[in-house]
């Protein structure tokens, strides 16, 4: 790609990293192949400036704290003018996650020394409890808190824990902020189902009003004379119309005919003024004389037959609050379902919003606590990667010893015990970002059966049964069946000398398989004190190699007066011993984490 | 084992700049390739640009670079092309060197010695 400046490549690589964030990534998830594949198309044309390329991805990494940068920003809950706000509990959380942010990007900066006592606590707190996860860990924390305390710093100093941090901070979650988007539009929402709950009351209240207003101009209508009460003006007014009426229509027709006379007379009349009609002579007063007879019949006409309007006013009135009053009824009815419903509603946005807001602050405390968990992971991340690597040597370890065992039977015990009890620890972090729950599983180690097998053993005083399962279980890979057939393996099982000269191997590898497992203090104590714990650990304490662990049992036989080694387990403190145990037996862990120290042994002893 | 650490009187020899820079472009190139593939992941980009800008120019000699791509092709498996390469690369330019070492020794006379080095290349 022509033209493609190095702050570009660097832009790009900033984006593709700041956009992984979001999304917590699944057990199993297919890499996001385009964004790398992207960001591929985009540096090739650079590959003659190699510097240009790893100079601008390793820029990257001096900022991995971008993503929850952004985060952070976004903690709190905006309100209708877009202004961020915090509640006392948002108040908190960002304290948290800033202070857990902070951590985390000092830690990939300066390194565990780089760090404040404080951060430097908090740091070997976080990681102490992941590594405790472990069993065999947890019983050192129990034996010797002083050297699991150490080795916990060790850890941390560890340029490769920095690294499995990056890798955490880089691979680290965004905050969702859809999530925030989702409570204004839930308080959007609310809003107006608020105003439609306000307009229906208003609504309300209008109709009720006029219904009043229908009913009160009902009552000059009401006829209360049946409970002593007094009839309604208007009805009042009413029956007195209704009474006059046939008078009135009377007079209304009797008062027509006389107006129609009246005008036919003062018509001719006008014709014979001044002279002779009827027998008399028109006169110009006799004319305004009729004429104010007509004035005065037409006036009563009008009378009369407003009053009979009147009559039709008022039934026609009556008839119409009767309507209206149904009317509004209905209505009325109409708007207290709506009422109800707009309150119902409201109440459902109500609860959309809180639930809205609920949402969001569990998101805002899953993203600081992811953040809290970044050194959770990085620290699981990094212990597995050492336990990892710990283990192909003990798998190669026992490989060796199976093909370089000289005999059948030595290739079957080795094998066989080595299938019984598995071999290291299966370790599966399930830390992803924004996950609430951190699982630690010890996969292949069958703890039941180990326990039980301790327990048999204990109780029976005699390890043959372990040696008879360890070869019946043993498979030759070569052939694919057992290295010995089922009559060989029971002529072998009742040859005493066969027994005794193996049995050590089996316990042993019980022991190791048990620690693998988790051991107590007074586990410890009851192991060493068993005949066939006491011969190996013993055996083991007199044969090891390690001189270390040869002058930490000098110094330990000193401080307790012990005059042998079998002497010394008799005598030392259960947690001492449970730190020799641990140092003698430790297989995956104690390869791993180095064994004990002298001056911690001592230190524990004293 | 190399060449070089069989034969520890030999020189060793020095990584120089334009070498060095050979060798960055093959990273680079085997990194686009791998990123191209979907074999490497965003977190792990400035860890490797960390690892090899922070080695390459401490690097004196052959040897160390090996090391480190050694180290490098360790953690990220398609680096093992530019590993092999560069190993390829010292054990011809040594055996070049033995090989006039053995003449300039014949006709010295020093028959002996001279049949001693050859030898040691063809254990290798």
């Amino acid at each position: 790609m022509a033209g493609v400046s190095p702050p570009e490549i660097g832009s790009a690589v900033r984006k593709v990293a700041l956009e992984r964030g979001g999304k917590p990534s699944e057990p199993g998830e297919v890499r996001v192949a385009s964004r790398v594949q992207k960001l591929a198309e985009q540096v090739r044309p650079l590959v003659d400036k190699p510097r240009t390329v790893l100079e601008n991805f390793r820029d990257t990494a001096k900022t991995p704290d971008k993503s929850s940068d952004r985060g952070i920003d976004r903690m709190g809950t905006r309100n209708e003018r877009g202004e961020r706000r915090t509640t006392d509990e948002e108040a908190r959380l960002k304290e948290r996650a800033n202070a857990a942010d902070k951590l985390n990007r000092e830690f990939a900066q300066k390194g565990y020394e780089g760090l404040g006592a404080e951060q430097q606590r908090a740091a070997r707190e976080r990681f102490k409890q992941v590594l405790a996860r472990d069993p065999e860990m947890a019983s050192l924390q129990t034996a010797n808190s002083t050297r699991f305390e150490n080795l916990v710093v060790e850890h941390l100093k560890d340029p490769k824990f920095r690294a499995r941090l990056n890798q955490r901070i880089a691979d680290g979650g965004q905050i969702d902020i859809s999530l925030d988007d989702a409570i204004l539009e839930a308080r959007r929402n609310l809003r107006g189902k608020e105003l439609d709950s306000t307009r229906v009351d208003r609504d309300l209240r209008g109709k009720r009003q006029e219904l009043d207003e229908v009913k009160s101009r009902q009552d000059q209508f009401a006829d209360r004379t049946a409970t002593g009460g007094k009839l309604g003006d208007k009805l009042r007014e009413l029956q007195q119309l209704e009474t006059e009426t046939p008078n009135l229509e009377a007079n209304v027709a009797r008062k027509t005919q006389q107006i129609e006379e009246l005008r036919d007379e003062i018509a001719n009349m006008k014709v014979f003024v001044g002279r002779s009609w009827g027998g008399t002579t028109v006169t110009a007063e006799s004319l305004a004389q009729r004429s104010q007879e007509l004035r005065k019949a037409e006036a009563d006409l009008n009378n009369d037959k407003a009053k009979m309007e009147r009559g039709g006013q008022l039934e026609r009135e009556r008839a119409d609050l009767k309507t209206s009053r149904g009317s509004l009824e209905n209505e009325i009815d109409d708007l207290e379902v709506q009422q109800n419903n707009s309150l119902a509603e409201k109440e459902i946005a109500n609860v959309s919003l809180a639930e809205a807001q609920q949402k969001w602050i569990g998101h805002q405390k899953d993203f600081t606590e992811g953040l809290e968990r970044v050194i959770d992971g990085a620290a699981a991340d990094f212990i597995e990667d050492r336990l990892m690597a710990a283990e192909a040597a003990v798998d190669e370890a026992v490989q060796k010893e199976i093909a370089e065992a000289a005999t059948r039977e030595e290739k079957a015990i080795i094998s066989g015990l080595d299938a019984i009890y598995g071999r290291g620890k299966n370790f599966q972090i399930d830390a992803g970002w924004l996950r609430r729950k951190m699982e630690w599983r010890v996969g292949k180690l069958p703890k039941d059966l180990i326990q039980k097998h301790m327990d048999k053993l204990l109780e029976t005083e005699d390890p043959a049964f372990l040696l008879e399962s360890a070869m019946s279980r043993a498979i030759d890979p070569a052939t694919g069946r057992g290295y010995l057939s089922a009559d060989e393996i029971a002529e072998k099982m009742a040859d005493p000398e066969f027994v005794q000269q193996n049995a050590g191997k089996a316990v042993e590898a019980l022991i190791k398989a048990k620690i693998k497992t988790g051991l107590r203090p007074d586990e410890a104590t009851v192991l060493a004190q068993s005949p066939w714990g006491e011969f190996v650990i013993a055996n083991q304490m007199e044969n090891n190699q390690s001189q270390e662990i040869q002058t930490s049992i000098e110094i330990l036989k000193e401080k307790v007066g012990a005059i042998d080694t079998k002497d010394l387990l008799k005598k030392v403190d259960a947690k001492t011993l449970l730190g020799l145990l641990l140092a003698l037996f430790g297989a995956v862990a104690s390869s791993t984490f180095k064994g004990f120290g002298s001056s911690e042994l001592s230190r524990s002893a004293a | 084992m190399t060449l070089l650490q069989k034969n520890p009187t030999m020189e060793l020899v020095d990584v120089s700049n334009s070498h060095r820079d050979e060798i960055l472009k093959k990273i680079v190139k085997d990194l686009v390739m791998a990123m191209e593939n979907n074999s490497v992941t965003e977190a792990d980009l400035p860890l490797i640009a960390n690892f090899v800008l922070n080695n390459i120019d401490t690097d004196q000699n052959h040897d160390q670079l090996i090391a480190h791509l050694d180290e490098l092709s360790k953690r990220w498996p398609f680096f093992e092309k530019v590993e092999q390469l560069e190993r390829g690369e010292v054990k011809e330019a040594n055996e070049d060197r033995v090989e006039k070492n053995v003449l300039i020794m014949v006709k010295a006379g020093q028959t002996e010695q001279a049949i001693s080095l050859a030898k040691s290349v063809m254990k290798v």
